[in-house]
C-alpha cells in the first residue's frame, strides 16, 4: 500500500499547511523549499510585473513607466470576454469533476482493500502519459472524422453530417475534466478515508438511515477534502494552456492562451506581463474568499448544524 | 467440544422478568471461519449481563448482530416480542457505546447528544431539554458547545454514553468501553455505569475480556469461548463454579493440578495427583458433572482459597518449596514448587508477608470444598 501512504503523507503535509503550524522546526524544514520558490517564482513575477508597467517592454534604453497595457486590457472588451469565459469553462469543469469525483472517491474507500491500491494506481496511471498524447486523443474521439461521428453517421446513421464537437468550449471542458479529474478523486478520498466507520455505525445505532448516515456523517467530514480538490482543479484548469490550444481551435481560446501568444507570438511582453498580473491576482482574490467562505481550518473543528 | 451448560436457576424474583433479548442458535460465518456458533441467551429485562472471552470468541460479533451492524447466518434474535433478525440497525431500539466511542468529530457534545433525538422527530426545545438533562446524569453538565475532541478519553466516554441513553431505547450495548482509558479511570467508570444502569433500569447488555470488570458489574455473565458458549450463570457462580477448565483458567487465577480417579463412592471421589502420587479424597460436591474413573482430572483450587501451614479440620495439603514472594500490601502472592510443579498461594499480607522466605518449605492447604474438580479438557 505504498501509494496510499504516499497520499495519505501528502495529505498530512496539506493539514500541517493548512492549520499554519509553523514550528520552528517544521519552518526549517521548509526553509529550502521556501528559497527555491522565492528565488525562482519570484524573481520571474517579479520580471513579469516590472515588464507590465514598461513601455517598451523588455527593457530597453527607451522604456518608461507606464499604466497602458493594463488600460489596453480593459478597454479591449476582447480579453474581458475571454477571461469570463476561462472562468465559466473553469467553474463547469470543476463542477463536471466533482459530480464524476465523489462517487468514485466514494467508491474507493468503502471498497474490499485487496483490489484498493490496483484502483489508486490505475486512478494515478494517465498521470505517466504526457498529457499532450492523452488531449490529441480527444481529438480522435471527437473530431469530425473521429470515434463519435463515425459511430452516428457510418455505422448508424442517427445523422447525416458530422457534428461540430471539436473546437469548442465543452471539448475543452471534457479533456480538462480528463486531465484533472485525479485532482479531485484523490483528496476526497484521503478525507472519506479519514472518517471514522464506527461514526457512521454510531449514525444508523441512532435511527439514521444510509442516506441520512451519510448526510449527516460522512460527507460533512469529507469536506475538506473536496474543498482541496475543488479548489485544485478550479485553479489549474482556469490557467489551462495545452487543453484549450489543442481542443478549443481558433474560436475558443482561454486566458492561458492569450497570455502564451502575448509572449511567444507578438513580442507584446508588456501587454502579456499585464494580463498575466490581472489573471494571477484575480486567481488569488478568488482563492482567498472562497478559503474565507468554507473555512478551511474550521471544517473540523466546529459543527455543522444540528 | 460440547459446552455443558450450567444455567442459572431462578432463586430471586428477579428472575420472573420477561426476556428483553433473546438470542435463539444464533451462528455467525464470515467465509470458513464460524465466529459465533449456536449462542443462545435471554437477557431479561433490566439484568446487566456481560460477555465475556479471550479475543476473537465471538463477542464483539454476538453484539453487532444484535445490534444489527451483523445478520445471523442462522437464528433468530428477539428483542421484546418482535422478531429482529432481519430488521435493519436504525429501526433497532438499541442503543449502543462503541469501543472508540464513535463521537462525531464535527459536531458539538450537544449535536452528538441530540443525533437520535433528531432522528426521532422531537422538538428542538424538547431535544435541548433532554440533552441537558442526560448531561447532568452523566456528570457533564452544561458542555453542550464544547467540541468532543477536547473532552479527555473519560468524559468522551460518557458523552457516548449519554448519546446512547437519551433516545431511551429499550436495550443499552456496551463494546469494551473502558478498554481505552487508565486503570484508576476504569475502576471509577466501573461505579458509574453501575450507578447510571441502577438509576435508568435499563437492560444492559456488555461486552468485555476483562473478566474481573464483568464480575464487578454484572447480574449474569456468559463466558465465550471460540464462538461457543461455555457458561452461563451469575459470577459467584462463574467464579466458584466453573463448568470446565476453559472457565476455570479465563475467570480469574487457579491452581490446576492434573491426576487421575482411582476410585468413586456415592459420597465421594478418590483423585491420585500425578505430580506427588498423592491419593486425595474430594466429595462429589465439588465436580460439576459425573466423572468415571480412569478420568483425567484437575483439582483446581484459587489461590486466594489456598493458605500455608494452617490445621484444617477438612483439609487438603502438600509439601513444597517457597520460590519467590510477591509482597502487595494487604495480600502477598508466594510462589510455590510442588514436586515441579508450581502453585499459588495468596496469602494474607499481615500474618504471611514477613514470615517466609523463598528456599523455605512449608505445607500448601485448603478446605476440601474449595477444590473445584473438572474433566481434563
Amino acid at each position: 500500500m505504498s501509494i496510499k501512504n504516499k497520499f495519505d503523507e501528502l495529505n498530512r503535509t496539506a493539514s500541517v499547511y493548512f492549520k499554519r503550524e509553523e514550528g520552528r522546526l517544521g519552518l526549517l524544514e521548509i526553509l529550502p523549499g521556501i528559497t527555491l520558490i522565492t528565488i525562482l517564482l519570484g524573481g520571474s513575477l517579479g520580471i513579469v510585473l516590472l515588464y507590465s508597467f514598461l513601455d517598451p517592454a523588455p527593457v530597453s534604453a527607451e522604456s518608461t513607466f507606464t499604466l497602458q497595457h493594463y488600460r489596453e486590457f480593459f478597454e479591449t472588451g476582447f480579453y474581458l470576454s475571454v477571461l469570463l469565459d476561462s472562468f465559466i469553462i473553469a467553474v463547469i469543469t470543476t463542477a463536471a469533476a466533482l459530480a464524476l469525483g465523489y462517487p468514485a472517491a466514494y467508491y474507493l474507500t468503502i471498497m474490499d482493500s485487496k483490489w484498493k491500491s490496483l484502483y489508486l494506481l490505475l486512478m494515478i496511471l494517465p498521470f505517466w502519459i504526457n498529457v499532450v498524447v492523452r488531449t490529441y486523443a480527444w481529438r480522435l474521439i471527437l473530431g469530425s472524422n473521429g470515434l463519435i461521428n463515425y459511430l452516428l453517421v457510418d455505422i448508424t446513421g442517427v445523422i447525416n453530417s458530422p457534428l461540430d464537437l471539436l473546437y469548442s468550449k465543452s471539448a475543452i471542458a471534457i479533456g480538462l475534466v480528463h486531465v484533472f479529474l485525479p485532482f479531485m478523486v484523490i483528496p476526497i478520498y484521503i478525507s472519506l478515508n479519514n472518517v471514522d466507520r464506527s461514526g457512521i455505525e454510531a449514525a444508523k445505532n441512532l435511527g439514521a438511515n444510509k442516506l441520512v448516515a451519510f448526510s449527516e456523517i460522512t460527507f460533512p467530514q469529507s469536506l475538506p477534502g473536496v474543498a482541496a480538490g475543488v479548489l485544485l482543479v478550479f485553479v489549474m484548469s482556469f490557467g489551462a494552456f495545452v487543453t484549450p490550444s489543442l481542443l478549443g481551435g481558433q474560436q475558443n481560446i482561454m486566458i492561458g492562451n492569450i497570455i502564451g501568444q502575448m509572449f511567444n507570438e507578438l513580442q507584446s511582453w508588456g501587454l502579456g506581463g499585464a494580463i498575466s498580473v490581472i489573471f494571477i491576482a484575480l486567481v488569488v482574490t478568488i482563492v482567498y474568499l472562497f478559503n474565507r467562505q468554507i473555512g478551511l481550518d474550521e471544517l473540523y473543528g466546529s459543527g455543522g448544524d444540528a | 467440544m460440547t459446552p455443558t451448560l450450567q444455567q442459572t436457576e431462578p432463586t430471586s424474583s428477579r428472575d420472573d422478568r420477561k426476556a428483553v433479548v433473546t438470542l435463539d442458535s444464533i451462528v455467525k460465518e464470515f467465509g470458513d471461519v464460524t465466529a459465533v456458533d449456536g449462542v443462545s441467551i435471554e437477557v431479561r429485562d433490566g439484568e446487566f449481563f456481560s460477555i465475556v472471552g479471550p479475543s476473537g470468541c465471538g463477542k464483539t460479533t454476538t453484539l453487532r448482530m444484535i445490534a444489527g451492524f451483523e445478520r445471523p447466518t442462522r437464528g433468530r434474535i428477539h428483542l421484546e416480542d418482535e422478531d429482529v433478525s432481519q430488521v435493519p440497525a436504525y429501526e433497532r431500539d438499541i442503543g449502543m457505546v462503541f469501543q472508540g466511542y464513535a463521537l462525531f468529530p464535527h459536531k458539538t457534545v450537544g449535536e452528538n447528544v441530540a443525533f437520535g433525538l433528531k432522528m426521532q422527530g422531537v422538538p428542538e426545545e424538547e431535544r435541548e431539554k433532554r440533552v441537558a438533562d442526560i448531561l447532568s446524569l452523566v456528570n457533564l453538565p452544561g458542555t453542550e458547545d464544547r467540541n468532543p475532541t477536547e473532552l479527555s478519553g473519560g468524559q468522551q466516554q460518557r458523552v457516548a454514553l449519554a448519546r446512547a441513553l437519551v433516545v431511551e431505547p429499550s436495550v443499552l450495548l456496551l463494546d469494551e468501553p473502558l478498554s481505552n482509558l487508565d486503570r484508576k479511570l476504569r475502576e471509577e467508570m466501573r461505579f458509574e455505569l453501575k450507578r447510571i444502569q441502577n438509576e435508568l433500569g435499563i437492560t444492559t447488555i456488555y461486552v468485555t475480556h476483562d473478566q474481573e470488570e464483568a464480575m464487578s458489574m454484572s447480574d449474569r455473565i456468559l463466558v465465550l469461548n471460540k464462538g461457543e458458549m461455555e457458561q452461563i450463570g451469575e459470577p459467584y457462580e462463574i467464579y466458584h463454579g466453573p463448568s470446565n477448565q476453559f472457565v476455570a483458567d479465563f475467570i480469574g487465577d487457579i491452581n490446576a493440578l492434573p491426576g487421575t480417579i482411582v476410585s468413586k463412592t456415592d459420597s465421594q471421589y478418590t483423585v491420585e495427583l500425578e505430580d506427588t502420587g498423592d491419593e486425595i479424597d474430594l466429595p462429589r460436591s465439588v465436580a460439576g458433572r459425573e466423572l468415571q474413573v480412569d478420568a483425567r482430572v484437575n483439582v483446581n483450587v484459587r489461590p486466594a482459597d489456598s493458605q500455608l501451614d494452617t490445621k484444617l479440620e477438612e483439609g487438603i495439603s502438600l509439601q513444597g518449596t517457597i520460590e519467590a514472594i510477591n509482597f502487595l500490601g494487604k495480600s502477598a502472592n508466594i510462589l510455590i514448587d510442588v514436586n515441579g510443579r508450581e502453585f499459588l498461594v495468596q496469602a494474607n499480607g499481615r500474618t504471611a508477608g514477613g514470615r517466609y522466605q523463598p528456599g523455605d518449605s512449608v505445607t500448601v492447604n485448603w478446605k476440601t470444598e474449595a477444590s473445584i474438580l473438572l474433566q481434563e479438557s
